[in-house]
């Protein structure tokens, strides 16, 4: 992937020493790193390292009260520091361009995408315009069609607006894309289709590219060098194969390397059936109420979950694992079927007899809990048996939290101690099932590694039987009994983890495991070469 | 498109008229439960059929069945009918209120563009200060105030009557400071709503700035809101109206209103309420229609019809 | 002041409000008032003194020591009649803000979690409700109901209670949708708990900022009625009516308007004071 030049070619950008303040003192200091022409760059570092102000600053649009106080930037050769500086918050070179980490709030909600696409390209005649834009779609993977264009964001997925912004960005030929976390709201493929597009991007444009990414596998497939963060220094940038010979190679690792977890022990063969769903059908209405169509979100024919089991429920985005999720807690309405919870149907279940038996731990722990009660208090609510006091901060303490994070706010926490109190909270009302929504998705290797260790420790410890709805076939492979591929609303296939990944069957398995293959195959090598000490 | 616009506003209409019809029938009910058991100063109160005493809700067929033919009965004050009554005040009530909306509308788009445009916090603050203690002043106080500087110890603009455009200033300046704070705030606060939005910085980072990011991006975004409020100060300027035509001794529909509650002129009650119900509605569907033509998705807040 | 923190530590939540000086100057204002109210004797406020009719107050040449703020045109002592105005004032501020807070509240969150039929009804209720030219409305019952306090308190809240109940349907239904009702109702909490200890406590900052604006609201509207003709007058004080009263001799003696006008002005922002002005701010753009 990497295009060799010749060495006294002046590189597209070069960052000196670049270092960020606001009134407070010094946030981000001394990050420097050079890209070349159609090269590929990656800043790396925890979330709150500063990388989302690095790349504000380089197309200088810094939020109000930052600016650049030491360092320079230059592009192709020419100092440009003194207008990132003296920048009024918006950017003045055509030559860097940036995609926001939120593409889906990218585009104006109140205008069509054609329009707002065209408005990038005022300085042409309006007929060329319109022409440039319908050149501009297939470079991004989209239609051309003027009935495509007249679409408003809305009406899009989280896919193609993604792509969108892309097209933003590099309407008017920037040397230089900025890309802040593209891959972090899609699924396997969608993220594989990204990458894809941003590597011919560098090869048909010769743009340069820099990243930004919590994902080690995305980071590994996409990019030649890294530059890493650290507590708000900019470390020595490096590529993958120097990675060893790095100062603070520990840290970077365990950003990019997955730690490693022991495959859990199969269960008793006479476990019994805790969860049986046959012929389910839920739909939701869309449209007015005079003449709604029926909809089936979800369309089951047969699930059944074994107790002790871990099983992984993997599908792409839409696909209906969440609404598979909620149907099976009663947040969604069934029209039909049957639903057994422990032998009993579901819906002749009382609330608390419900709850003894499946809890559920969403996918954003920031929204799951409530701003507007302490720890303490969102604990006590879910106690089984309110009257126990010490149950509490044992389970506290079981997940990896501490007593002192009990008198705070949620938004006093990080994301990853907030996930914890999710866990609490599902497992302190002893249930049988635990259901997780996407629990990996927003993290990084490391934090996955720890998410994935302590979830069977609590197994363990428990005896819960947990069923993990996620995108990526090649993590289930590692942690599940059984995987169960949805499509469209629907199982597509379901078998024990070994049987699936020695022979998929259905086509949607297949293009899954082979996204996942390509994403994930680096991270895998990379862990082989360099082990490091899991110290969970 | 064209097509959706006019089943909304088909849509719109209906319940329009189904809210005009409601409103008629509740004010009647109440006019004639309160006006049934009092006399009133100018007489015995009768209530409008012809002659007998019938119940109430006949009383209203008759009156919806005179209305809709476009009389509404006669005055019991002023001797004639309802409608040239009406006809003879709603001149200065309808430049009083435009006017107000105008210059409310003008002082608040002023002031938070200055403020946008200087960035300068200590102006915000103090901006929202005076907004508050705006708010906090009821609109005869300022009206009152008014006079007592302009007419009384500056001698320049006269206190009452109608009598050219003078005397429109002072009770139109009233108003308009009565109903700016509210605009203030709202247009402040979905100021700052929009532009924190993602695809603000989206836009910037790509160079799109200035003015034509304003027009393009912005203004469509703050228009539904805008519009919406404007509805419901639309209706807030007809209690202001009252008020203000207490204060300045005018002759509008304002203190007609006032004079025919106090008076106990039935007709004329129910004909203003039926009135100001329907320049209510009328104005919540042009705004309806015109952010529905803007924006087709955006999300109407707090307007009238749902 | 975090008002779930006042119903478990009352001392804790009394001492935050002492470090907020704007917050300690309404509440101060406010304690003067009521204090001066329960000092006075209430047939101040009404014995007449037909010698010593307008008075002007003790700043000009002709004022007296007994009537500190003068007298008006029935010889009634201007200091005593504000502070009986105040007393109806606050009364009638705060008890029909009450009223419609926990009325419009209460079925506002109903009417946003039933959703559907029921929130389609509701709106077209308030629809009707706005169209309706509620100062009119206001005249005739009161007018009809008559002018006693207690009256004018229930008319002035059911006027007011569709604002409430129409923010509380807007906010319920974006409340519901979160994840964090979903993983309560998933608990084994009842529904009626669930509301109390996760729905409310999301809302009650937004009622609370809702419920100054309200009171400084249910003050004015009292002030105007009064001052039009309808509502508190006669021997019972009112502000409004002060200012109706004082209107024809406002060229001369000025004090008799303006003194009842700044007592309106300084109890609103007494009250607008207690509460956090970004909240009011933002609430009063819903």
């Amino acid at each position: 992937m990497i295009t060799i030049k010749s060495e006294y070619e002046a590189p597209l950008l070069d960052v000196v020493g670049l270092s960020i303040s606001n009134e407070q003192g010094v946030v981000l200091e001394a990050v420097s790193f050079s890209i070349r022409a159609g090269g590929s760059h990656g800043l790396i570092g925890n979330s709150g390292s500063g990388k989302t102000l690095c790349c504000l600053a380089l197309v200088g649009c810094l939020p109000s009260g930052f600016f650049i106080s030491a360092g320079d930037v230059y592009v192709k050769g020419q100092s440009i520091t003194a207008s990132l500086r003296s920048s009024r918050g918006w950017n003045s070179h055509p030559e860097c361009k940036m995609v926001i980490q939120n593409a889906q709030d990218g585009f104006n909600p109140s205008r069509r995408i054609g329009a707002t696409l065209r408005g990038m390209l005022r300085h042409l005649p309006k007929a060329d315009a319109i022409r440039r834009v319908e050149e501009l779609m297939p470079l991004v993977g989209l239609p051309p069609t003027p009935a495509f264009l007249q679409r408003y964001p809305r009406q899009l997925s989280g896919g193609q607006l993604q792509r969108l912004c892309i097209a933003l960005a590099i309407a008017q030929e920037p040397a230089l894309l900025i890309v802040d976390e593209p891959t972090s709201a899609l699924d396997t493929v969608n993220q594989l289709d990204i990458l894809a597009l941003l590597s011919s991007l560098r090869t048909r444009l010769g743009m340069g590219v820099l990243m930004i990414s919590h994902d080690s596998d995305v980071m590994l497939c996409h990019a030649d060098n890294v530059t890493g963060l650290l507590a708000g220094r900019g470390l020595q940038s490096t590529s993958f194969d120097q990675l060893q010979h790095h100062p603070q190679r520990d840290y970077l690792f365990r950003l990019l390397t997955p730690a490693r977890y022991r495959v859990p022990p199969l269960p008793m063969h006479t476990s019994r059936c805790l969860i049986r769903v046959q012929d389910l059908l839920a739909f939701r209405q869309t449209g007015r109420f005079w003449s709604y169509k029926d909809q089936w979100r979800l369309a089951i024919h047969e699930l059944s979950i074994h107790e002790g089991e871990i099983v992984a429920v993997v599908g792409r985005s839409g696909s209906g694992k969440t609404s598979l999720f909620r149907a099976l807690l009663g947040l969604l309405p069934i029209h039909s079927g049957t639903y057994h919870l422990v032998d009993q149907p579901a819906d002749t279940l009382s609330r608390e007899d419900r709850a003894r038996m499946i809890q559920p731990v969403f996918q954003s722990p920031t929204r799951s809990l409530n701003p507007a009660k302490t720890i303490q208090q969102t604990l006590h609510d879910a106690l089984d048996d309110p009257s126990d006091k010490t149950a509490l901060l044992t389970m506290l303490t079981d997940v990896g939290g501490s007593p002192d994070w009990l008198p705070r706010l949620p938004s006093e926490l990080s994301g990853g101690q907030q996930q914890r109190v999710c866990i609490a909270r599902a497992l302190l009302a002893k249930p049988k099932v635990l259901l997780l929504d996407e629990p990996f998705s927003a993290l990084d290797a490391s934090a996955k590694g720890h998410i994935i260790m302590l979830l069977l420790r609590l197994r363990e410890a428990y005896g819960v039987t947990l069923v993990l709805t996620m995108h990526d076939l090649l993590l289930a492979r590692h942690i599940a009994h059984r995987v169960v591929v949805m499509d469209q609303g629907s199982i597509v296939e379901q078998d024990n983890t070994s049987t699936l990944f020695a022979e998929p069957k259905q086509l949607a398995t297949q293009s899954i495991l082979a996204a996942s293959i390509a994403l994930r195959g680096k991270t895998a090598a990379l862990a082989e070469q360099y082990s490091i000490e899991d110290d969970t | 498109m064209i097509k959706r616009l006019a089943l909304f506003a088909a849509q719109r209409c209906v319940l329009a008229v189904l809210v005009v019809l409601l409103v008629s029938f509740m004010t009647y009910m109440v006019v004639d439960v309160t006006t049934d058991a009092n006399e009133a100063i100018a007489g015995e109160w009768v209530v409008i059929s012809h002659g007998v005493e019938t119940s109430a809700l006949s009383g209203y067929r008759e009156w919806l069945f005179h209305a809709i033919q476009g009389s509404f009965g006669e005055s019991l004050l002023w001797n004639r009918s309802v409608m040239s009554v009406i006809e003879q005040h709603l001149a200065t009530t309808l430049w009083l209120t435009s006017a107000a909306l105008v210059g409310a509308l003008l002082f608040s788009t002023m002031l938070v563009m200055t403020s946008y445009l200087l960035s300068n916090a200590l102006f915000s603050r103090v901006l929202i200060m005076v907004c508050m203690v705006f708010h906090a002043l009821p609109a005869f106080t300022l009206g009152l105030i008014l006079i007592w500087i302009f007419s009384y110890k500056l001698d320049w603009l006269p206190a009452s009557g109608t009598l050219d455009w003078h005397s429109f200033i002072l009770p139109v300046l009233a108003l308009a400071f009565a109903l700016t704070p509210r605009l203030v705030l709202v247009m402040d606060v979905t100021l700052k709503q929009v532009l924190s939005a993602g695809f603000v910085l989206q836009l910037r980072s790509c160079g799109v700035h200035g003015w034509r990011l304003w027009v393009d991006h912005i203004v469509v975004n703050l228009l539904p809101a805008l519009l919406s409020v404007v509805s419901i100060q639309a209706v807030h300027l007809l209690t202001g109206a009252v008020v203000t035509e207490s204060v300045f001794s005018m002759n509008g529909l304002g203190r007609l209103t006032l004079e025919s509650v106090v008076s106990g002129d039935v007709n004329m009650i129910v004909a203003l309420a039926v009135l100001f119900a329907v320049a209510a509605v009328s104005v919540d569907l042009v705004v309806n229609l015109l952010i529905f033509a803007i924006s087709p998705h955006a999300e109407t807040r707090g307007n009238l019809l749902p | 002041m975090n008002i779930m923190l006042f119903f478990k530590h009352p001392i804790a939540a009394i001492k935050s409000v002492s470090t907020n000086r704007r917050r300690l100057l309404g509440l101060f204002l406010l304690g003067l008032l009521v204090l001066a109210n329960a000092c006075i004797d209430p047939e101040l406020a009404r014995t007449l003194h037909l010698n010593n009719r307008y008075v002007p107050p003790i700043w000009h040449m002709d004022g007296q020591w007994l009537h500190l703020l003068g007298t008006d045109h029935l010889g009634r002592d201007v200091l005593a009649r504000l502070l009986a105005g105040a007393k109806t004032s606050l009364i009638v501020g705060v008890f029909s803000a009450m009223l419609a807070t926990t009325g419009g509240v209460f079925f506002g969150v109903l009417l946003g979690y039933l959703g559907g039929g029921a929130a389609l009804m509701g709106r077209f209720i308030l629809a009707v409700h706005l169209a309706m030219p509620a100062l009119v409305i206001m005249l005739l019952m009161v007018w009809f109901f008559g002018d006693s306090l207690l009256w004018v308190v229930c008319i002035i809240a059911f006027i007011h209670l569709p604002w409430f109940l129409s923010i509380s349907q807007k906010l319920t239904p974006e409340l519901i949708a979160q994840d964090f009702l979903s993983a309560a109702v998933c608990g084994r909490l009842s529904i009626f708990q669930i509301f109390i200890r996760e729905v409310l406590p999301n809302l009650l900052p937004v009622i609370v900022s809702l419920f100054a604006l309200e009171v400084t609201a249910a003050i004015l509207t009292e002030a105007t009625l009064s001052y039009l003709g309808v509502g508190v007058r006669g021997e019972a004080a009112s502000w409004g009516g002060m200012i109706a009263d004082a209107q024809s001799v406002i060229i001369f003696r000025p004090w008799l308007t303006i003194l009842p006008a700044l007592c309106l002005f300084l109890l609103s922002i007494s009250i607008l004071c207690c509460v956090r002005p970004q909240r009011v701010w933002k609430a009063s753009a819903l």
